[in-house]
């Protein structure tokens, strides 16, 4: 029984091709450098994140001071 | 006949009488006697950090949606306040002395149903002093320094103290064990600067900040066409020895315009678009004639993330932009744990789950877009 032998350019095609597809692989194993940059960067933006919601927070805690600070001025002229 | 009557004040009446006067002035003794709370439509208690009742401390009631101050109760003998006015979503805001050895604690965001019995607990103040001066080594005075109580992770970060700096460009002020150290810059000539995530000893902590000179950041957020996008949220960072520094955000007029203060070198905005309809986008400042900077739009993306069992988990969402190099804002997802986002062709997601009791975030690193629907789960997701 004759075996068809391969021609040689698909094989180097289909090892040029797994050559590349391991590569990548590696390469994507070897470098998760964007993942951390980006996890970095995540970190960055939930922490301005909370400082811009707390915002708010130091509004009312300027006009709290400035009621009270009346009160202790109404409190000082009744005297 | 002679009758003899008896005295009017006997010695037994006059016991009685003195048992019955005793036991209603005990009555209005802290601890003894029947306790009448302070009655009101909202309600609650103040402690400290060892469950004991904080006596004689302002406690104040914000209006959830103006953030405007209703009413200042103050807290008896027993730590216990009431309010009365009411408003169907409120924050609430407890705040000691600064020498009382605690600090002030935020109780946001509730409801009225939950304002019946409000517990509010004070963490212990540790002392911090600030020394603040510019680039030349001269104190700032009246520079505000505000401490964050960043016990709480993510979103509930609050503003506890805010004082200024003296004329020795100094400052001290109570802290909370876990916190952010800020030195707003407001004068329109200096930066801000910023200690993150400090851990404060129970013996205090220093901290020096030297503030460079900023400059004016003059720009435009456009979209496709050149249309001018207004509500973008534009952010300032810049990188010192300290590491990264925020020096505020705005958010663009109906013109699509801003103006940020940043350092002259080193400053990166960062445009995101709250709603989510345009990517987010990070780049590196450049003065001199106004800046334009062009979000895209995304492809839809529905996500929906659960628990991996079936069950929907709400949860505050973020989507990384490569092209952008940016996050998007974290938007919460509806109650069923779906949003609709914008994504580019290539992204990642990150959920954080509202729940307290909930798994730890769920991330889809490097995903393609390849269908506008996404279902976002442990399993899924293949975790953190």
């Amino acid at each position: 029984m004759n075996a068809r032998p391969l021609s040689r350019v698909p094989l180097l095609l289909l090892a040029g091709l797994f050559a590349s597809a391991a590569g990548a692989a590696a390469g994507r194993l070897a470098s998760p450098a964007p993942q951390r940059e980006a996890a970095d960067e995540l970190l960055r933006a939930q922490l301005e994140q909370e400082l811009i919601l707390a915002e708010s927070t130091a509004t009312m805690y300027g006009e709290l001071e400035s009621a009270l600070r009346t009160m202790r001025e109404a409190a000082g002229g009744a005297r | 006949m002679s009758s003899r009557r008896s005295p009017f004040l006997t010695p037994a009446k006059a016991s009685l009488v003195m048992v019955a006067l005793g036991t209603i002035a005990l009555m209005g003794v802290p601890g003894v006697g029947a306790y009448l709370p302070p009655a009101g439509t909202l309600a609650g208690i103040v402690l400290d950090r060892r469950g004991e009742a904080v006596e004689d401390i302002p406690v104040a009631l914000f209006d959830a949606a103006s953030l405007s101050l209703l009413e200042v109760a103050h807290t008896d003998a027993h730590g216990r306040f009431a309010f009365q006015q009411a408003s169907s979503r409120f924050h609430l805001f407890a705040h000691p002395a600064p020498a009382s050895g605690r600090v002030g604690a935020w109780r946001l965001s509730l409801s009225r149903e939950e304002g019946r019995e409000v517990e509010i607990s004070l963490p212990s103040a540790h002392p911090v002093h600030v020394a603040v001066t510019d680039e030349m080594g001269m104190p700032i005075e009246g520079a505000e320094v505000r401490a964050y109580d960043a016990r709480a992770t993510g979103e509930e970060s609050t503003v506890v103290v805010r004082v200024l700096t003296d004329e020795e460009g100094e400052a001290l002020l109570p802290a909370p064990p876990a916190a952010h150290i800020g030195v707003v810059g407001h004068d329109g000539h200096h930066l801000s600067g910023w200690r993150f995530d400090q851990e404060i000893p129970p013996g205090g902590a220093d901290f020096a900040f030297s503030l460079p000179r900023g400059t004016l950041f003059h720009g435009r957020v456009v979209g496709p066409g050149d249309q001018p996008l207004s509500g973008i949220l534009v952010s300032a960072w810049d990188e010192r020895a300290e590491g990264w520094q925020w020096n505020g955000y705005q958010l663009t007029d109906p013109d699509g315009r801003f103006d940020l203060f940043g350092a002259e070198e080193s400053t990166v905005l960062r445009a995101v678009d709250l709603t989510q309809s345009y990517l987010p986008l990070a780049l590196a400042a450049e003065n001199g004639p106004r800046m334009s900077v062009e979000l895209a739009r995304g492809a839809p993306l529905r996500i929906h993330c659960t628990d991996g069992e079936e069950g929907d988990l709400p949860s505050r969402v973020w989507v990384w932009s490569p092209e952008g190099q940016a996050w998007s804002w974290g938007t919460r997802t509806d109650d069923k744990g779906t949003l609709q986002a914008s994504v580019s062709s290539r992204h990642a997601v990150v959920a954080r789950p509202l729940r307290g009791d909930a798994a730890a975030p769920v991330a889809a690193w490097d995903r393609f877009y390849d269908a506008p629907d996404l279902e976002l789960s442990p399993a899924a997701g293949g975790g953190d």
